[in-house]
């Protein structure tokens, strides 16, 4: 039972992440390589509240949605102004940047020995067995607000001109439309609703580890938005489903402990070119379809 | 006459490398380029292939950079504005309008969200979680109008408002990036070939839709190959040739100056 | 503080010569395909490992070590594009989806290294020579090398092409000259560069999984603050960050060198947003 606990929390976790990830990747259509960090950084966000300031859950939460949002509008800051590939790379870079931040400030952050004695919140006259519960509770309460969010803001103008920048460009801009804004807006919303993700991974963790939110993490997400769906919200859960499930999968198939951390990233590396086959092979067949009729 | 609603002067562009071929000189595209552009008129632009007319569109959109000349554009009951000082959405804002040379419609939205993309931009996350009152009023404003502008030119909204832009015909394809245009608030509209991929058959409808901007007091300015076209709208005409406009008068004298310089 | 200077100097040099060296790999192919090949930095992290093992773990001299750790990733670029970017293309891959195909590529070699060889730090045999002589030839060679690069492309009909590629690809097989070939040739070179390069910077500083994709970023930023679009341009940006990174390892220590590249590039962004050669494209 507490596995199963265990395995539905985190599922609740990738599944923020991915959806979050979904508008930039998916909507957007600019690959991110970054996501694990924009995690890693709201987790950190909440942790330092929590313990250094004595900050309570909400607040705390709150300070970390902010922190996210910044961190989004200054990935965006550059990578917007310029063509091309700049995005992937800023990402890119900005993930060891966060993991640096992380792992050589030690005196605020810990270091590589970690950030622990992060307080879980805590429902009055609750017991101590029913603690996993609760959280799961809160887990499954911010998910659904989360993916209600995202539901909302896909069928608002906001969602429509997302996907009109990413169709058109020019002609958004010949619309009256500045790009750089709706990138800086979804790029900084997205890392924002992440944070809501992170919060709950360091109250029910109560630790930290600088490699936690590698650049294994983001290859992770990227993987679970290209599995799930691009576009459908639906996807988003199955691709969280996937990327929470394969692991377990892999480790009752008996892989020893030590090699099982790289074969995961090679099978999942795998995948990711795999899936690049199948999208265009598909794509090129519906073409074909489509001229002969 | 007398009421500019453009006014372009002392136009230079050249490009660092030349893309097509090897060859890595400077190409100099338009130079000391002159142009006035009368309110609520009609003007035709003619001039042979890689004579530099999309490149002055996009100079006029803020597509292209230039900084050698000056585009002062006088907007109805605002102050006029330089329009080399404006990014190309600012530029857009103050009212100027195009239409993009081949596809002008955002192919992954339906029509009825193509439509609506030619509102005013509303800021901040748009209207997320108050649909206000007077946006939707707006909007169904906008709507109707280009319902009816689609009517007149042969077209059924209601059919085809859920259908992506991408599915429609060309030439439908064109008629909505018209009614885009024409529900927007622009004043001065840069068309780039708005017969480019249409049948013959079908140019009537697209004359038909350029009558209905300027019968709404747009001003046009319209780059077109097509002379049949061009003679069924009959307007200001412009000869652009050696990065310059050379010659301006009726669309008759210019298109017979046109064909004769052409060779044929 | 003269000697301090020089030493600043020289290290700024080296650490210099090798980002421009590796830009120039990964603009041979990326200007010209326009694919975000980020296996790139796989492809560099095979020839340091393989590099390392032949010349630590087996004794190799430093010549052969040297040049199968060339070799092996150039034949490896060359097959992966044949048997990857060349059949994506061909069924009408866009350019996320190779990115994304790029970036799958890259774990897997990553990792298939890290599980054949370990995760941790792989350090230069001392038996080699001291760090001193490992980073002269370091230095020499990449400098023979990219002038070598440079006089191709300025002065040869090979280069002529090359350039002629880049801006425009679909002219040149209408001119009848065949891309394929030029095109493996590039690849071939380009996987070559990165392990000539991974081989030497092996040789003085060691090598781990990542390696490979620190030495990336920064030759892209070489590239983007070179103005994109030259192969001049890559070099005068590697030279102008390698200079400032060992600066700034020198005042605040080497864990800061990726932040300050970043930095790097918005600043430049800001003062001379068309790069410093003046050749990079802004959005308007
Ligand atoms: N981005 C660019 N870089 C280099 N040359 C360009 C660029 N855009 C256009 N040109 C060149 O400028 C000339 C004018 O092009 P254009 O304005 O598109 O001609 P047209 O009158 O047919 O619309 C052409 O010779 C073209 O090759
Ligand atoms: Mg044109």
């Amino acid at each position: 039972m507490e596995y199963f606990v265990h395995t539905a929390i985190i599922l609740n976790i990738y599944a923020i992440l991915i959806v979050s990830a979904q508008l930039v990747i998916g909507h957007a259509k600019l690959i991110s390589l970054g996501q694990g960090a924009i995690f890693g950084a709201g987790a950190y966000f909440m942790a330092l509240s929590m313990i250094r300031l004595q900050i309570p859950f909400v607040p705390a939460i709150m300070i970390a949605i902010a922190g996210n949002a910044l961190i989004g509008l200054l990935i965006a800051w550059p990578s917007a102004r310029l063509k091309g590939d700049y995005f992937v790379l800023t990402t890119l870079g900005f993930q060891f940047i966060i993991f640096q931040l992380t792992y050589n400030l030690s005196s605020v952050t810990g270091g590589s020995d970690g950030l622990g004695g992060i307080p879980s919140p805590r429902w009055p006259g609750l017991s101590d067995e029913s603690q996993p519960y609760f959280i799961l509770s809160l887990s499954v309460f911010i998910t659904a607000l989360v993916f209600m969010l995202y539901y909302r803001l896909l069928r608002s103008d906001f969602g429509r001109n997302i996907r009109a920048m990413s169709d058109n460009e020019l002609l958004y801009k010949a619309s009256g439309r500045s790009v750089i804004k709706i990138k800086s807006q979804l790029i900084s919303f997205s890392a924002a609703t992440t944070a809501l993700g992170s919060g709950l991974y360091a109250v029910y963790m109560n630790y930290l580890d600088p490699h936690a939110f590698n650049l294994d993490k983001s290859i992770l997400i990227l993987t679970g938005v290209m599995l799930g769906s691009l576009t459908r919200l639906r996807g988003a859960l199955a691709g969280a489903l996937i990327i929470t499930l394969l692991p377990e999968v892999l480790r009752f198939a008996g892989l020893p402990a030590a090699q099982g951390a790289s074969l995961r990233q090679i099978i999942f590396g795998a995948v990711l070119v795999g899936l690049m086959f199948f999208i265009s092979w598909r794509r090129k067949k519906q073409n074909q379809t489509n001229n002969n009729e | 006459m007398n009421n500019p609603v453009l006014h372009i002067s002392n136009l230079s562009k050249h490009f660092a490398i030349s893309r097509k071929g090897m060859n890595m000189q400077r190409a100099e595209v338009l130079s000391s380029l002159h142009l006035i552009v009368e309110r609520g008129q009609l003007n035709t632009i003619l001039g042979s292939n890689g004579a530099g007319k999309t490149t002055l569109f996009n100079i006029i959109s803020g597509f292209e950079e230039c900084r050698r000349g000056e585009i002062m554009f006088y907007p109805a009951g605002r102050k006029p504005v330089n329009l080399l000082r404006l990014d190309a959405s600012r530029r857009a804002r103050a009212g100027i309008g195009r239409l993009l040379q081949g596809t002008s419609v955002f192919g992954n939205l339906n029509v009825e969200e193509n439509i609506l993309m030619a509102q005013k931009p509303v800021y901040a996350f748009g209207n997320l979680f108050d649909k206000t009152k007077h946006i939707a009023i707006e909007k169904k404003k906008i709507i109707s109008k280009a319902a009816d502008f689609l009517a007149n030119t042969g077209m059924d909204y209601a059919q085809s408002r859920n259908r992506k832009a991408a599915s429609l015909s060309a030439a439908s394809q064109r008629l909505l990036a018209f009614a885009m245009l024409y529900v927007s608030e622009a004043e001065l509209l840069l068309l780039d070939e708005p017969c480019s991929g249409i049948h013959h058959d079908q140019l009537p409808e697209i004359a038909e839709a350029l009558r209905m901007l300027l019968s709404e007091q747009k001003t046009v300015l319209l780059i077109e190959h097509n002379l049949d076209f061009v003679s069924m709208v009959p307007g200001t005409c412009h000869y652009l040739s050696e990065g310059k406009i050379r010659e301006s008068g009726t669309t008759e004298d210019i298109i017979f100056m046109y064909k004769s310089e052409q060779g044929c | 503080m003269q000697e301090l200077l020089i030493q600043i100097l020289i290290n700024g040099l080296v650490s210099g010569s090798a980002i421009a060296l590796v830009a120039l790999g990964f603009s041979l192919v990326y200007h010209t395909t326009r694919i975000f090949h980020i296996t790139f930095a796989a492809l560099y992290a095979s020839g340091g490992y393989l590099f390392w093992y032949l010349s630590v773990g087996q004794q190799f001299d430093l010549a052969s070590s040297l040049f199968i750790a060339t070799l092996f990733p150039a034949l490896l670029s060359l097959f992966l594009w044949l048997i990857i970017y060349k059949p994506l293309t061909n069924s009408g891959a866009e350019h996320n989806e190779l990115m994304v195909a790029s970036v799958g590529i890259m774990m897997i070699i990553i990792y298939l290294i890290s599980l054949i060889m370990g995760d941790d730090p792989k350090l230069p045999s001392s038996a080699l020579g001291k760090t001193l002589p490992a980073r002269y030839l370091q230095l020499i060679v990449n400098i023979i090398v990219i002038t070598v690069f440079l006089l191709i492309t300025s002065t040869t009909r090979f280069g002529l092409r090359l350039r002629a590629f880049r801006d425009n690809p679909r002219l040149l097989g209408r001119l009848g000259i065949n891309n394929f070939y030029l095109t493996g040739i590039l690849f071939l070179l380009s996987g070559g560069i990165a392990g000539l390069s991974a081989g030497l910077s092996t040789n003085d500083l060691g090598i781990s999984p990542f390696t490979g994709v620190h030495v990336f970023i920064n030759a892209f930023i070489a590239v983007v603050a070179g103005g994109s679009g030259r192969i001049s341009g890559a070099v005068a940006g590697g030279l102008f960050l390698g200079i400032l990174q060992s600066a700034v390892v020198f005042l605040a220590g080497s864990e800061w060198i990726l932040s300050l590249s970043f930095a790097v590039l918005i600043i430049l962004m800001l003062v001379k947003p068309d790069g410093l050669t003046g050749l990079a494209r802004r959005e308007a």
